[in-house]
């Protein structure tokens, strides 16, 4: 089994990928094994950490002569190699290399591979109004977040509802932030220095998929009701005069 | 045993066909609807609650009745509550009760797969004006890729007699038909048809519903 791996360090975080090549004119499982003192941050799809992933690394099958690349992070010094790989021996006829499109035969049927395929319907995190009627702590999720994602020193649209410019300034910041850290990795450092640590933007990309499709619906929206309001002629005086 | 009440199209009366079959094998309802609760709540734990690790499943069974576990109505819930959690939640229940009936949402998300891949079996539940089946057949093979036998179609709200053979073939179980009725319509409220209404044809059809879920039941472990 031939192998090579880097790692990118970022705000104290190893991120590490490995290619692993397989040689042989057989299918092989491999297992690949996290060296660093931190626990594994696997790469997720919707929230579920991708199939074969756990917390000391990956196992899968590697057909024959094809390359995997993986990539995980860990919160942790890079002082020794970051992974070491294990060849685990000739994979059974039956077996293939499971990943998210497995079909029935192949994989089980659990919760975990129900939400990677089939996609969370939780609402979006802008659908919950912040000021709401019921005890219970569910708005320690949201609070903190929203907190910051909203900075106080932007000038605002004085024609536009407050909820409305509220809300689009806390989309325009997360927009920002997003920007900032496909920029560079100097700027991202400083971003996730500000904002606290990578943990504070884990969730930044979907959030801006739900802030996407709201703006989207939004101005559809917003662009008919202007045209009707345009094309709308109240007729006062005629309306006075029959009163 | 955990049966999952699907149908791919909302309002084809789901909560309503868990609710009365739920009534008649003495098992607990559970409300899976995150975000569209349809069975009735009040005071003390929810769904939402159990599912933010905030309730114990048991503590959340209402009773009184029908017993219920119910949902909360909330946003904030629905966005609180982690779905891997389910699966515990209703294997403590099935444990302690014998049976947990799952009322599933609408559509193919995973709110509506998830209980489909902790489930022994389902039952599909399709309107007579869904003549396309189209909903229906997708929810069909999501339940067969995510491994719940499919126990029995129901065709709920019938008036006149619907092509129960056709059903029948393109999704591969008996089909029940369940006629519109007033009682039924209602039992949410004035309590199961079994109960308000025994010699209707409705409740004769829960009747045999519930006889195919037992039989099901029996087939998986012959001890039960």
């Amino acid at each position: 089994m031939d192998s090579e791996w880097s790692v990118e360090t970022l705000e104290c975080v190893a991120l590490v990928t490995v290619l692993v090549y397989n040689p042989d004119p057989v299918d092989r499982r491999i297992r690949v094994r996290n060296e660093l003192d931190g626990p594994v941050l696997p790469p997720r799809r919707q929230g579920v950490p991708e199939q074969g992933w756990d917390e000391s690394g990956y196992e899968g099958v590697l057909a024959s002569e094809k390359t995997v690349a993986l990539g995980y992070a860990c919160p942790a010094p890079v002082e020794r190699p970051p992974v070491t790989i294990h060849d685990r021996g000739r994979a059974r006829t039956d077996e293939s290399d499971v990943d998210t499109t497995a079909t029935a035969t192949t994989t089980p049927p659990t919760p975990e591979r129900a939400i990677r395929q089939l996609g969370r319907a939780t609402p979006p995190r802008d659908a919950v109004p912040v000021a709401r009627d019921d005890t219970t702590d569910e708005t320690e999720n949201d609070r903190p977040d929203d907190e910051n994602d909203r900075p106080d020193d932007r000038p605002t649209d004085e024609s536009l509802p407050a909820s409305v410019e509220e809300w689009l300034v806390t989309v325009e910041t997360r927009i920002e932030r997003g920007e900032q850290l496909s920029d560079s990795v100097a700027a991202a450092t400083d971003v996730l220095e500000a904002a606290g640590g990578l943990e504070t933007v884990a969730d930044l990309p979907e959030r801006l998929a739900a802030d996407t499709t709201a703006l989207e619906t939004v101005a559809t929206r917003a662009e008919r009701l202007a045209e009707r309001a345009e094309e709308t002629d109240v007729p006062v005086e005629a309306l006075r005069r029959l009163a | 045993m955990i049966l999952a009440i699907v149908g791919g199209k909302g309002g084809v009366g789901k909560s309503t066909i868990a609710f009365n079959l739920g009534a008649t094998l003495d098992a607990v309802v559970v409300d899976a609807d995150l975000g569209m609760a349809d069975l009735p709540t009040g005071r003390g734990p929810d769904l939402h609650d159990v599912l933010a690790g905030r309730a114990d499943p048991l503590g959340a069974v209402r009773e009184s009745g029908v017993r219920l576990l119910p949902c909360g109505r909330s946003l904030a819930g629905a966005r609180a509550a982690d779905l891997t959690a389910l699966e515990d939640c209703l294997r403590a229940v099935a444990t302690e009760y014998g049976r947990a009936i799952v009322d599933c949402p609408a559509g193919m998300r995973a709110d509506a797969g998830v209980p489909l891949a902790v489930a022994d079996a389902c039952v599909v539940v399709v309107s007579p004006r869904e003549f396309a089946l189209a909903d229906a057949i997708r929810t069909r093979e999501l339940a067969r890729e995510l491994r719940a036998d499919l126990v029995a179609v129901v065709v709920n709200r019938t008036v006149e007699r619907p092509p129960l053979a056709t059903i029948e073939r393109t999704l591969g179980a008996p089909a029940t038909c369940v006629p519109a009725d007033p009682r039924v319509r209602d039992s949410i409220a004035e309590g199961p048809v079994v109960d308000t209404a025994p010699a209707s044809d409705a409740a004769s059809a829960v009747e045999d519903l519930a006889a195919a879920v037992r039989a099901c039941d029996r087939s998986r472990d012959p001890r039960s």
